[in-house]
C-alpha cells in the first residue's frame, strides 16, 4: 500500500482531556483527504500531530513509511498552510517563499528557480516584492500555498485554509486549490467544518466527533451509507427515526418504525438480531409522500417553498419528527396541512444504524477492518509526482 | 439659549486657560533644558557659567579642554554601553519567557520586576553598597556596572514586553514547519521582528545608566562619572564645556529616538493584518 501519512492508533491529550482518541487512517499518495468535524473535535489536534507540534502520548506517526514519532517539526518533509497564513510580516512575497530552501540551504540558483516556478504556479509572480500587508485575502492564501508547496512536500497540511475569505472568494479558492492539488499531485490533508468544501474537493473523508474518527470514506460513502447517527445528520440533512428490526433478509431488512408501523430497509452492514434496537437514516430527499397506498402514516404540519423544493415537515403517530423535500414543479399530491400522508422509500436509501448508544462507544472502530489502517481505494492512488 | 450661550462662552474661557495652562507645564519641563544650550554659548566672567554675559563659541570649538571631565564623559560613555548591552540581553530573554511560558514562578518574577522601578533609588543604592561590602568588593566600575544591570533589566524587560504583546507566535511554529532550526528562527523571525522593541529598551537604559546619580553616588567608589563630576564641579568650576558635552548627549538622543520612532512606526504598518472585507 502505498501511504504518505499513516496514523497507527495514536491518541492524544491534554492533562485530563482526550482530545484525540484512537486516531487510525492512512493517506494515499496524491489524494486530497479532508478531516471533517464540528468546533473542538480534534482536527487541529490531528493535523499538528502529523506536522510535529504535538507528540503523540501513544500510537505512531509515520510519514513514507518512516516512524516520525518524535522527529522534530523541521525535520519532517510536511508543511502546513496555516489558517490566518501566518506568513513572515518583514519579508517579501519571494523571501516568503524562499524561505523553506534557504533553510534547507539549497544551492542559490535552485533556490531561485523553484521560487519563480512556484510563484508563476500561483500567478503571483507581479507580486513578488510586495509585503504580505500590501496583499488581498485571497493573494495571501495563494502566497501562504506556494511557502508551502515550494519544499516539495510528502504532504500538504492544510487548516481551514479558506475560513477567513468571503462567500465568493471561498468557491473561486476552492477550485484553484483542487487544481493545484492536482497539478502538483502531493496528498493534501484538508481540515473543515464545513461538509459542502468537504464533499466537493475530497477524494475521502475522515468524519470526526469528540476526537474521535466516526467514519473514513469517499464522499459518496460517507453521504449515502453513513455508519452512525453523527456521520448521518453531520453530512448533509438526514431524517432519524428509532426503529426495531423485525427479520433479516437477503439485502434487506424488516423494521417496525414510527409507532411500530411497518417497513424496509436495506440491511444494515453491522452484525443486527431480530429484535434488536437500530435507528433509520432517511434523507429528506430520497421521501416521497402519497395520499394513500404503502408506507408510514405521519401528518403533515407544515409546508415551505425553498425554489427548487418543497420543504415538508411531517409528525409521525409517536411524535417523531420527519422532513421531506418534495420536488417544487410536481406537486402530487396536493399538498395540505394538517392531513395525513403515507410516507414512502426506496429501501436502498434507507439506512439502518447502530443505535446511538452503541454508535458512541468503541466496536465502531471508524471502518478499520483487520486492525490495519484503512487504506486508500486504488483509484485515489493518483501517479503524477515531482 | 441663555445657558447654552453661557456654556459655550465658559468653555472658550476653560479652553483659553486649558492652553495656558499645558504652555506653563511644557515650559516648566523645557526651561531648564533650554537654559542648558543656551549657556553653552556663553563666555563666562570667571570659573562658573552661571551668569549670561556674551555669546561665544569659544566652549564648542574646545569641548575636551578638561581632561578630568573628558574622562568622567568616557567612563558614563563606557559604563552606559557595557550596563545595557548586557540588561538588552538578560531583559530580553525574560520578556521573552514571561510572554511565552506560563511558569509558575511567573507572578514573582513580575513582582521582582516593578522592583526597582518602585523602590526609593537611595534604598537600592544603599543596600548594594552594604552588599559589595560585604563581599569585600573592590569599588569602581564594575560596581558600577552591575548596580546598572539591576535596575536597568527591569526597564528592558518591560520594554520588550510590552512590545512582543501582540507578537503572533505561530510565525515560529510556520517557521520551523518550513525547516529553520531553532536557532535560525530565532535569527530570522523572531529577532527581526521584535527588534524596534529591542532598540526602544536599549535607549531608554543607555539614558538611565548615564544620567544615574543617587545609585552611582553609592557604588562608585573612587570613580567620577559624568554626573557626579557636575556635582562636585559647581564648587570648584563649572565651565561651559560641562553644557556643550550635556547639549552633545541631547541632541543625540534626539536623533537616536526619531531615527527608532520611524523604524517602528514602519515595521508596526508591517505588521498589520490584512482584514476580510466580510468581516
Ligand atoms: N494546547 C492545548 N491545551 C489544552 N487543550 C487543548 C490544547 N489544544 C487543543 N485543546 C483542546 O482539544 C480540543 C480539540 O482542539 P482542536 O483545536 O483540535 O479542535 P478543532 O477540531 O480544530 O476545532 P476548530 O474547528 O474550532 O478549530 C479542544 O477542546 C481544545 O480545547
Ligand atoms: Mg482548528
Amino acid at each position: 500500500m502505498d501511504s504518505v501519512v499513516t496514523l497507527e492508533h495514536v491518541r492524544k491529550s491534554f492533562g485530563d482531556f482526550v482530545a484525540v482518541h484512537e486516531a487510525h487512517l492512512s493517506v494515499g499518495r496524491g489524494e486530497f483527504f479532508s478531516l471533517l468535524g464540528p468546533s473542538g473535535c480534534g482536527k487541529t489536534t490531528t493535523l499538528r500531530l502529523i506536522a510535529g507540534f504535538e507528540l503523540p502520548d501513544e500510537g505512531r506517526v509515520l510519514l513514507e513509511g518512516k516512524d516520525v514519532s518524535r522527529v522534530p517539526p523541521y525535520r519532517r518533509n510536511v508543511n502546513t498552510v496555516f489558517q490566518h497564513y501566518a506568513l513572515f510580516p518583514h519579508l517579501t512575497v519571494r523571501d516568503n517563499v524562499a524561505f523553506g530552501p534557504r533553510c534547507r540551504k539549497l544551492p542559490r540558483p535552485e533556490v531561485e528557480r523553484r521560487v519563480q516556478g512556484m510563484l508563476e504556479a500561483v500567478h503571483l509572480v507581479p507580486y513578488a516584492d510586495r509585503k504580505p500587508a500590501q496583499l488581498s485575502g485571497g493573494q495571501q492564501q495563494r502566497v501562504a500555498l506556494a511557502r508551502a508547496l515550494v519544499n516539495y512536500p510528502t504532504a500538504l497540511l492544510l487548516d481551514e485554509p479558506l475560513g477567513a475569505l468571503d462567500a465568493k472568494l471561498r468557491q473561486a479558492m476552492q477550485a484553484e486549490l483542487k487544481r493545484l492539488q492536482r497539478e502538483v499531485g502531493i496528498a493534501f490533508v484538508y481540515v473543515t467544518h464545513d461538509q459542502g468544501e468537504a464533499l466537493t474537493m475530497s477524494d475521502r473523508i475522515a468524519v470526526m466527533n469528540e476526537g474521535r474518527l466516526e467514519q473514513v470514506g469517499s464522499p459518496e460513502e460517507v453521504y449515502h451509507s453513513p455508519t452512525t447517527a453523527f456521520v448521518a445528520g453531520f453530512i448533509g440533512a438526514a431524517n432519524l427515526l428509532p426503529a426495531r428490526v423485525v427479520s433479516l433478509g437477503e439485502g434487506r431488512a424488516a423494521i417496525a418504525v414510527a409507532g411500530d408501523q411497518p417497513a424496509e430497509a436495506a440491511a444494515p452492514t453491522w452484525r443486527a438480531e431480530p429484535g434488536q434496537g437500530a435507528t433509520l437514516m432517511v434523507r429528506p430527499e430520497r421521501l416521497r409522500l402519497a395520499e394513500n397506498g404503502q408506507g408510514v402514516s405521519a401528518r403533515l404540519t407544515a409546508v415551505v417553498f425553498q425554489g427548487a423544493v418543497v420543504r415538508c415537515s411531517l409528525r409521525t403517530p409517536d411524535g417523531s419528527e420527519l422532513v421531506a423535500h418534495v420536488g417544487s414543479d410536481r406537486p402530487s399530491p396536493a399538498l395540505e396541512t394538517g392531513r395525513n400522508y403515507r410516507l414512502q422509500w426506496d429501501p436502498d436509501a434507507a439506512r439502518l444504524l447502530p443505535p446511538p448508544t452503541q454508535g458512541a462507544g468503541a466496536p465502531l472502530d471508524a471502518g478499520v477492518a483487520g486492525g490495519s489502517p484503512v487504506g486508500p481505494p486504488a483509484a485515489a492512488s493518483s501517479t503524477f509526482h515531482p | 439659549m441663555k445657558p447654552a450661550l453661557r456654556g459655550q462662552a465658559g468653555s472658550r474661557w476653560g479652553g483659553r486657560l486649558l492652553e495656558l495652562y499645558a504652555g506653563l507645564v511644557l515650559l516648566y519641563l523645557f526651561l531648564p533644558i533650554l537654559v542648558i544650550v543656551l549657556f553653552s554659548f556663553n563666555r563666562p566672567d570667571g570659573r562658573f557659567n552661571f551668569v549670561w554675559k556674551a555669546f561665544s563659541l569659544a566652549a564648542w570649538q574646545d569641548p575636551l579642554l578638561y581632561p578630568a571631565l573628558v574622562e568622567a564623559m568616557r567612563l558614563s560613555v563606557s559604563v552606559a554601553a557595557v550596563s545595557s548591552a548586557a540588561a538588552l540581553v538578560f531583559g530580553t530573554l525574560i520578556a521573552l519567557a514571561l510572554c511565552r511560558y506560563r511558569f509558575r514562578a511567573a507572578g514573582a518574577v513580575n513582582l521582582f520586576l516593578v522592583l526597582p522601578l518602585t523602590t526609593p533609588e537611595v534604598v537600592l543604592g544603599s543596600s548594594l553598597l552594604s552588599l559589595f561590602l560585604s563581599l569585600d568588593a573592590v569599588m569602581g566600575y564594575w560596581t558600577i556596572v552591575l548596580a546598572h544591570v539591576m535596575f536597568s533589566i527591569s526597564y528592558v524587560a518591560l520594554t520588550v514586553r510590552a512590545r512582543i504583546r501582540g507578537f503572533d507566535w505561530t510565525l515560529e511554529e510556520a517557521a520551523m514547519d518550513l525547516g529553520a532550526t531553532p536557532f535560525q528562527v530565532v535569527r530570522k523571525v523572531t529577532l527581526p521582528l521584535i527588534a524596534p522593541g529591542i532598540a526602544a529598551a536599549g535607549m531608554l537604559s543607555f539614558a538611565l545608566s548615564l544620567d544615574d546619580f543617587i545609585i552611582t553616588l553609592f557604588n562608585a567608589g573612587s570613580r567620577v562619572t559624568f554626573p557626579l563630576y557636575v556635582y562636585g564641579a559647581r564648587r570648584a568650576a563649572f565651565p561651559p564645556q560641562i553644557n556643550v558635552l550635556s547639549t552633545t548627549i541631547l541632541a543625540v538622543s534626539l536623533f537616536v529616538l526619531g531615527v527608532i520612532v520611524l523604524w517602528q512606526q514602519r515595521v508596526h504598518r508591517q505588521n498589520l493584518r490584512w482584514i476580510p472585507e466580510s468581516r
